[in-house]
């Protein structure tokens, strides 16, 4: 099938390091993690992670509506109004029925439905919110984007864990291919920065012990790296057909060349050691795109900083890119976002592309000896970026990659 | 026009709930409910004007006695929200929908303060036509 160009015409984000896109960039570029000891997790095995701070999200969001919102909704819905005024569109004047949300999230409203559960053990029912199913259920940030926007063509919320981010933008754009809408409001969204889900990542196994300043722990590709350390946010972008954006007169900022996605079927939490189902995800995407290997100016890889996870994925990038294009992991300064990550990463990825220039790994002075590939270290690095991709690897051996590409 | 004036002095018979002594058994009362009543006392209980502001934003220049959830912009679900928000904090209960939705705040500063026997201090705010 022959699929139109796809245009990501706005891009919104809220992250640890920013309340919108152009903070954010500033805040990857420079390369310095702001995780820190979080007071509501105090007693916690894992009390600290990267947070949006410096802002009060019931304000930003402003209206009546704030109180029914969990934390992660609130997220999508600032980075989607930044998206939509990015894209140069006004949802009071566009066709609304032609108009698709697909945002992800992995862990939805668990946050909410634990605080539902500890008040209803602890005084009853009548204590416990009206809203708490809207505070729980997954679809919500789709929702009520589709809510403020009038945007009343499909939504959905796709959920496969750390790759949500990636599998959104993707079904977006499967959806503008199929004719399904005009405008595709995608991306991801999560916050679950509280003691039971940090507990259950401790517990897992997965997060980074406490040693030391939290702001040094997340050392994705380092040989000393330990494992995960906690973020949150959201990224939410505005695609459309190319040919329709550039006829209404709008810049796009990147087009999405292709994806790829697979299945490990093979643990929940590790990652096949051979990586080749992951492989196939990056084979899928390029195969998707157009693009030999060589194509690949730049690489925004997954890297977690957990053992397992940095050294299957670095083998994988040494096989499937053996040209070394540069390679960065925004998790050293954003933490993992979880369902959220891929779509911050993959308007990470954008913003590379547009600025020529790749942000550096946190905390990172060399790759583990033995990983064939070529981090970005200590500062950015100023390099022209034509193509890349985003990989994204989520718990349940979900594998998303995305390829990016200038317009 | 005042959109109670077709019920002023009519009585209302509601079930206000209020948890007794800690036993958990709810004590039902019949409260006289002229809406009028809060607007000539031209108060709102401090706790009501705490939770519209902080809770639903509501801006504090629109919390004003003669104001309804409905001119509020209150929806159902955020006037039931309120009610669980009295309830947990001042321990009145009550049926949102009954007793808050189509009220003043003038009149729901009274059901409140009724309800608590309360002789606390309530804010003073003055009351505007100019909406």
């Amino acid at each position: 099938m022959k699929r139109p160009a796809i245009a990501v015409t706005g891009l919104g984000m809220i992250t640890p390091v920013g309340h919108t896109t152009d903070t954010t960039w500033d805040g990857v570029r420079a390369g310095v993690s702001p995780a820190r000891t979080v007071p509501e997790l105090q007693g916690c095995a894992v009390d600290f992670a990267c947070t949006v701070s410096g802002i009060d999200l019931d304000d930003a969001v402003g209206g009546r509506s704030a109180f029914r919102m969990g934390r992660y909704v609130k997220f999508a819905l600032l980075a989607a109004r930044e998206a939509v005024a990015d894209a140069g569109l006004d949802p009071a004047h566009w066709d609304g029925a032609r108009v698709a949300v697909v945002v992800g999230t992995s862990s939805g409203g668990s946050a909410g439905l634990t605080e539902q559960a500890v008040a209803l053990e602890r005084r009853g029912p009548e204590a416990t919110s009206p809203s708490g199913i809207l505070l729980t259920i997954p679809n919500m940030p789709a929702a009520e984007i589709a809510i403020a926007m009038k945007a009343t063509g499909p939504s959905l919320a796709p959920c496969t864990a750390c790759s949500s981010g990636v599998t959104a933008l993707s079904v977006a754009r499967d959806m503008l291919t199929l004719g399904q809408c005009d405008i595709a409001i995608a991306g991801a969204t999560e916050s679950i920065v509280f003691p039971v889900a940090m507990t259950g990542f401790a517990r897992s196994g997965a997060a980074a012990p406490r040693d030391g300043d939290p702001a040094r722990l997340c050392r994705p590709f380092a040989a000393d790296r330990t494992g995960i350390v906690m973020g949150e946010g959201a990224a939410i972008m505005v695609l459309e057909r190319a040919d329709e954006a550039r006829a209404r007169g709008a810049s796009a900022r990147a087009l999405i060349a292709g994806a790829g996605a697979t299945t490990d079927a093979h643990h929940p939490t590790s990652p096949h050691p051979s990586g080749e189902v992951a492989r196939a995800a990056v084979d899928a995407a390029l195969h998707d795109a157009g693009w030999r290997a060589e194509d690949v100016d730049h690489v925004n890889a997954h890297g977690t900083s957990t053992p397992q996870g940095d050294a299957t994925e670095a083998a994988l990038i040494g096989r499937a890119y053996p040209h070394r294009p540069p390679v960065t992991a925004p998790k050293g300064v954003l933490g993992h976002c979880m369902g959220a990550a891929g779509a911050i990463e993959a308007g990470l990825t954008i913003l590379t592309i547009q600025h020529g220039v790749i942000p550096p790994i946190a905390n990172l002075d060399a790759p583990e000896p033995g990983f064939a590939i070529d981090c970005v270290t200590k500062t950015a690095r100023e390099v022209p970026v034509r193509r890349a991709v985003s990989h994204s690897f989520g718990f349940g051996g979900q594998n998303a990659v995305i390829a990016l590409q200038t317009p | 026009m005042n959109r109670f004036a077709g019920r002023r002095n009519r009585k209302i018979v509601i079930q206000l709930f209020r948890a007794v002594g800690g036993t958990g058994f709810p004590a039902a009362r019949t409260i006289s409910t002229n809406p009028m009543r809060g607007i000539a006392m031209k108060t709102i209980h401090p706790k009501i004007t705490e939770v519209l502001t902080g809770t639903f934003k509501v801006p504090a220049h629109e919390v004003l006695p003669e104001s309804t959830m409905d001119s509020l912009e209150m929806d159902s679900l955020a006037v039931a929200e309120f009610a669980v928000i009295i309830k947990e904090t001042l321990g009145v209960d009550a049926d949102s929908e009954k007793l808050y939705k189509d009220a003043t705040l003038a009149d729901i500063s009274a059901y409140i303060d009724e309800a608590v026997g309360s002789t606390a201090a309530e804010a003073t705010v003055p009351v505007s036509n100019t909406r």
